[in-house]
């Protein structure tokens, strides 16, 4: 994968959020690169910033409380941090796109399916509007819509979660973006469901060619979709490798903890390993290392310093003083 | 042994009024003619995706709601006969645990006021001794006087769902609903709250209806299993049965769905077609051979019954 060129690469990104009389601190410092035709896995907790970092990619923190204090996002080669209100409208939905969580309250309810996806289509797209409608019935037809004529008259209270999620697809890949972020696409959904809708986004990167940024704190998600993936606590990245690296050489102790922490099947243990504690409050962060109150092996220069990232091996980092 | 809970023929459906005059009337089968018993000590899962009925089974168990017909027995005693003190009595036996921790605390009111509230009412504490008791039922969950007089706001979603543990333990139950208890907490809480769930099990040997629809988490919890499919039981049998023989092909599919955290052992995956289709229009004969990929001719035309193939485990398929 690596010798694909870099399609997005997130530099020293620093977001803060201005609460009442503190200031969340959501984003310190982080540092991401993807490569072009890449599935890269955000995991961690909530709060842990995942979902900060995809807006911010968007522009789509809002503005205030939110700030970006510092940092860059490189994607295709241009800064989009300085890029105004009215460039970034011709990236989103185009160029990069998002999924999110909830795919009934993501659908504006007053429009027809159809209207909603032809509007995405004719925003980017130099076509007519009944070029559009037939471009958006095939966006349908791919994301395993069996009647698309029907579908696209349809009102999205209509549709079951998983209809709507496919519908969020074909409108997220009906201008073949080059990179997509799937906000925990498949979170609100039965198991059946997610491994269907699982499988599309699968053959549809491949069949689109794009690149797909995945968060969700679902390990399992993670280990059937992606190649790489970050670990994120309390807004830093605390461990980046390839998926086989994460999940069988671990090298952090969170990353260590989440992984024994999650239940897998056919595996019988009397207690489950847990993590002591709670993640931290984003205004009140421990000194050092973000971990160390929670961490069973912290030493004490892990109260004291904040670790500087190490590579363990090829392609494979992680901030631990360890 | 002596059944603490036996459920027959319990059966709930939802009447909706539709059209301008309200005439037209559809049916929504939430639950539709279960049975089933569980032992003292015992935790049993009702497992299935959304909309199958399981949450409607632990509401009417505990009487939130009305049943459409069937009984429901609490150590030999049928709870939709009662009614005035003899309800009050056994309600104090059985106590819920909801899905969302967020929402099941009443935010103006303090921990203790919360913890109390069931000994208030059901108790003539007072006081010191009252206060007594609250403290004992948190250090119980692993909190303590310092959470004594603060909001719900002021803890996190696994500190939240302790308090509501704390709360349901505080009159002695024997019989815990737990509903989803773990689904809105992230992966290490939720590890720590199902360790406490089972060491409270342990030391105050209750009994457990566990609601989910976590297979990985059922499969750590409990005794025994019941998989639901629109409002019936389609499988029945202990744990470990089910999970290294499932019978039905629901349950198959179901299980081979769940996302594997382990990178070796990625199985091969039965997808079902399309979704689960609605309580209002059940499909005929079995309600799963609208996605079954064994489905055949006969699946369409008659119902399957629950019956007996290995023993203690019960399936509902033509097939078997």
């Amino acid at each position: 994968m690596t010798t694909n060129p870099i399609l997005l690469d997130i530099k020293d990104l620093i977001i803060q959020f201005s609460a009442y009389k503190s200031v969340v601190k959501a984003i310190q410092g982080v540092s991401l690169t993807m490569h072009k035709g890449e599935t890269l896995g955000i995991v961690g907790e909530s709060g842990c910033g995942k979902s900060v970092t995809a807006s911010a990619i968007l522009q789509l923190i809002p503005c205030p409380p939110g700030k970006i204090v510092s940092g860059e996002i490189w994607f295709e080669g241009e800064n989009i941090l300085t890029k105004s209100e009215t460039e970034m409208r011709q990236i989103r939905g185009k160029t990069i796109s998002m999924i999110f969580q909830d795919p009934m309250t993501a659908l504006n309810p007053v429009f027809t399916v159809g209207d909603q996806i032809v509007t995405v289509i004719g925003l980017h797209q130099k076509v007519g509007k009944k070029e559009a409608r037939r471009r958006a019935a095939d966006m349908l037809r791919l994301v395993g819509l069996s009647d698309p004529a029907a579908t696209l008259k349809k009102y999205p209270h209509e549709m079951s979660g998983g209809m709507s999620q496919r519908i969020m697809i074909a409108m997220a890949l009906s201008c073949r973006p080059s990179l997509l972020i799937a906000d925990e696409p498949t979170t609100a959904l039965d198991v059946t469901v997610q491994a269907q809708i699982l499988d599309l986004m699968k053959n549809l990167k491949k069949e689109i060619d794009t690149s797909i940024m995945l968060i969700t704190h679902d390990l399992g998600v993670i280990a059937k979709m992606c190649e790489n993936v970050a670990v994120m606590y309390a807004g830093r990245i605390v461990e980046y490798g390839s998926l086989r690296h994460i999940f069988k050489n671990p090298g952090h102790p969170y990353t260590q903890g989440l992984l024994s922490s999650t239940l897998k099947l056919g595996e019988e243990k009397d207690r489950l390993e847990i993590i002591e504690g709670t993640v931290p409050d984003l205004s009140k962060l421990p000194p050092g290392c973000l971990f160390n109150p929670r961490c069973s092996q912290a030493e004490a220069i892990c109260s004291r310093e904040v670790p500087g990232t190490v590579e363990i091996e090829k392609g494979h980092v992680m901030a631990c003083h360890l | 042994m002596e059944k603490l809970i036996r459920v027959a023929n319990l059966k709930k459906h939802f009447p909706i009024k539709e059209g301008i005059f309200k005439r037209k009337k559809k049916v929504v089968y939430a639950v539709d003619n279960v049975s089933f018993d569980i032992e003292p000590g015992e935790t049993l899962s009702l497992v299935g995706e959304s909309g199958c009925g399981k949450s409607t089974v632990g509401l009417t168990i505990m009487r939130l709601v009305e049943p459409t017909a069937g009984e429901v027995f609490f150590n030999s005693k049928n709870i939709f006969q009662l009614d005035g003190e003899d309800l009050r009595a056994i309600r104090k036996k059985m106590a819920v645990i909801f899905q969302d921790p967020y929402s099941s605390l009443d935010p103006r009111m303090q921990i203790m006021d919360i913890v109390a509230e069931p000994l208030r009412t059901h108790t003539s504490l007072k006081n010191n001794a009252l206060r007594d008791k609250v403290l004992d039922l948190l250090s119980q969950v692993g909190l303590g006087l310092e959470h004594l007089n603060r909001y719900p706001h002021e803890f996190s979603g696994g500190q939240r769902q302790r308090i509501s543990i704390a709360r349901a333990l505080a009159l002695n139950p024997a019989f815990l609903i737990l509903d989803e208890p773990t689904s809105a907490l992230d992966v290490s809480v939720q590890a720590q709250v199902l360790n406490l769930i089972t060491d409270l099990q342990q030391k105050l040997n209750l009994t457990y209806l566990f609601i989910s629809h976590n297979l990985a988490v059922v499969e750590h919890i409990s005794h025994r299993i019941i998989i639901m499919y629109l409002g019936k039981i389609v499988e029945m049998g202990y744990t470990r049965s089910i999970f290294s023989n499932p019978l039905h092909p629901y349950s198959e599919a179901l299980l081979s769905a769940i996302p594997n955290p382990d990178i070796d052992q990625q199985n091969q995956q039965i997808l079902l077609k399309g979704d689960v289709p609605s309580p209002i229009n059940i499909p005929s004969g079995c309600n799963f051979h609208t996605r079954c990929p064994y489905a055949y001719e006969e699946c369409r035309i008659r119902e399957p019954q629950l019956s007996q193939i290995e023993k203690d485990h019960f399936v509902a398929c033509h097939l078997k």
